[in-house]
């Protein structure tokens, strides 16, 4: 039979630290807004200063995407099969052509990153390069090329910000205005801040909400530039696991353990579902399912 | 249930086999991957010595002569001595209520806790996609051998379409039978 492969790591933890973390950041930024809002500097100035922020962010996302995820850029001497494909999709797609990174990890995974599409970076984990076979590959990058066409970076980007415009805006009507405030100490600036984290928490759910539309447009992408959905269907089994869980023995041979059996199958969606930037394989294959028929059909 | 019962060792309860009949109308759906069904089936189950176990089994040979869903029938032994009654029906719906008859005698004679799968062959192509019927699950499951191999993709694609309309068992429990004999 087949080789053992081994596990792949789940990726529940990093989702979850991965959310937490963004969780925290957002609680810091708005932290910072609330305090500098109670040293009674004005709404627009306010603004300026969160634009500012954000800006920095987005101009630098790339190298804070690539300094915190540990990915080189490679060169076409270094990863000639990774840029060969990546020539070809930008060559099918008429997209300039992003710098190439490779991240030594073993996960199989790959994101886009970058403000516009001439400072895109496409990586690629040694994990994928060494699981999936060139077809897979061509999917995913065409996934993350999709990426960059969509402007994602930049969309995600204005979303947070809109998001903080609209808090300060509920603010400034739940607080009787910024200028016609009166200085309450400690307890109404705790008020202020909890109120800011309940809030940024529901804008939080919905930039993940347009995170998921994104990846589905990608999805999409993706098909339409390789016309095969197919090859993304099996990449997403690949990287998911989904296909480890199926057990190796013959049902025959686990007839002793009976216990196991009755054992009643959960099924249902996690909670975490609505936390995550990613809609579930499931919905992913769905759509790439429905694509494929109507392909064919044409 | 008492709480001490909890601790007893018990027999599984009898499996609610009426979902078998939920795999004809599921078998329209599973067209759209071009999986075609077939009339064959085969019923898996732990052998035991004894009378009552071979009176049980030449009850259910009678009960598949005389049934009205035409069928040819070969009983056999496994590798791993287990039982197989292979059914060759005219359709889909007909192996169904073969197998279904059958599996109501053998639940009936008491013998539930050795009946481990029943087996339906469909097709893609020339290629054998099996949709296994595991009684103690009380769900079905996909299994598409390719030579020491099974075509998972094909499988979980199965799955996400009928999904809706046919109990499909976690990824989990999606046990392999290799050597299925027909």
């Amino acid at each position: 039979m087949n080789e053992r492969v081994r596990r792949w790591p789940a990726d529940l933890g990093l989702s979850l630290r991965m959310f937490l973390t963004m969780l925290i950041l957002g609680a810091v930024y708005l932290g910072f807004l609330t305090i500098l809002y109670w040293l009674g500097i004005d709404f627009w100035s306010l603004m300026i200063i969160a634009a500012v922020m954000l800006g920095i962010q987005y101009f630098f996302s790339d190298k804070i995407v690539l300094a915190s995820s540990g990915a080189k850029i490679v060169t076409p001497e270094q990863a000639p099969r990774l840029h060969a494909i990546v020539d070809r999709l930008c060559a099918e797609t008429g997209l300039p052509k992003p710098r190439v990174a490779i991240v030594p990890t073993d996960v199989p995974n790959a994101f886009a990153t970058g403000r516009s599409q001439k400072h895109s970076v496409i990586a690629a984990t040694q994990g994928l390069l060494n699981r999936l076979n060139e077809d897979e590959i061509v999917a995913v990058l065409a996934h993350e090329l999709s990426h960059v066409r969509n402007r994602d970076v930049a969309v995600m980007t204005i979303a947070s910000f809109i998001s903080t415009v609209a808090y300060y805006f509920i603010m400034s009507f739940a607080f009787g205005g910024f200028r016609s405030r009166d200085r309450q100490g400690g307890s109404g600036l705790m008020i202020v801040y909890v109120i800011s984290l309940i809030v940024y928490g529901i804008s939080l759910l919905l930039t993940r909400l347009l995170s998921r539309y994104r990846e589905l447009a990608a999805d999409r992408g993706s098909a339409y530039i390789t016309g095969r959905p197919s090859w993304l269907i099996s990449a997403l089994l690949k990287i998911s696991g989904q296909m480890e869980r199926m057990p190796k023995k013959d049902l025959r041979s686990e007839e002793g353990l009976n216990q196991f059996f009755i054992v009643p199958a959960l099924s249902g969606r996690s909670i975490l579902e609505l936390f995550a930037t990613h809609p579930s394989l499931e919905k992913r294959i769905r759509q790439l399912e429905r694509m494929e028929k109507a392909m064919g059909e044409q | 249930m008492g709480l001490l019962d909890f601790f007893r060792p018990r027999s599984l309860p009898p499996p609610k086999i009426d979902d078998l009949f939920k795999l004809t109308p599921a078998a329209v759906t599973m067209g759209q991957l071009r999986v075609e069904p077939t009339g064959m089936a085969g019923m898996c189950f732990r052998s035991i010595g004894g009378v009552t176990f071979e009176d049980m089994k030449s009850g259910i040979l009678k009960v598949l002569e005389n049934s009205a869903f035409l069928a040819r029938f070969s009983v056999l032994t496994d590798q791993f001595g287990f039982t197989w009654v292979v059914i060759d029906s005219d359709t889909l719906a007909d192996a169904v209520s073969n197998v279904y008859m059958a599996s109501q005698l053998l639940i009936e004679g008491g013998f539930s806790d050795h009946i481990t799968a029943a087996i339906f062959r469909f097709e893609q192509g020339d290629l054998p996609v099996y949709w296994v019927y595991n009684y103690r699950r009380a769900a079905f499951y996909p299994f598409a051998p390719r030579g020491n191999e099974r075509d998972m993709q094909l499988e979980y694609r199965l799955r996400l379409l009928v999904m809706d309309e046919l109990p499909v068992d976690s990824l989990d429990y999606w046990f392999p039978i290799w050597g299925i004999p027909f």
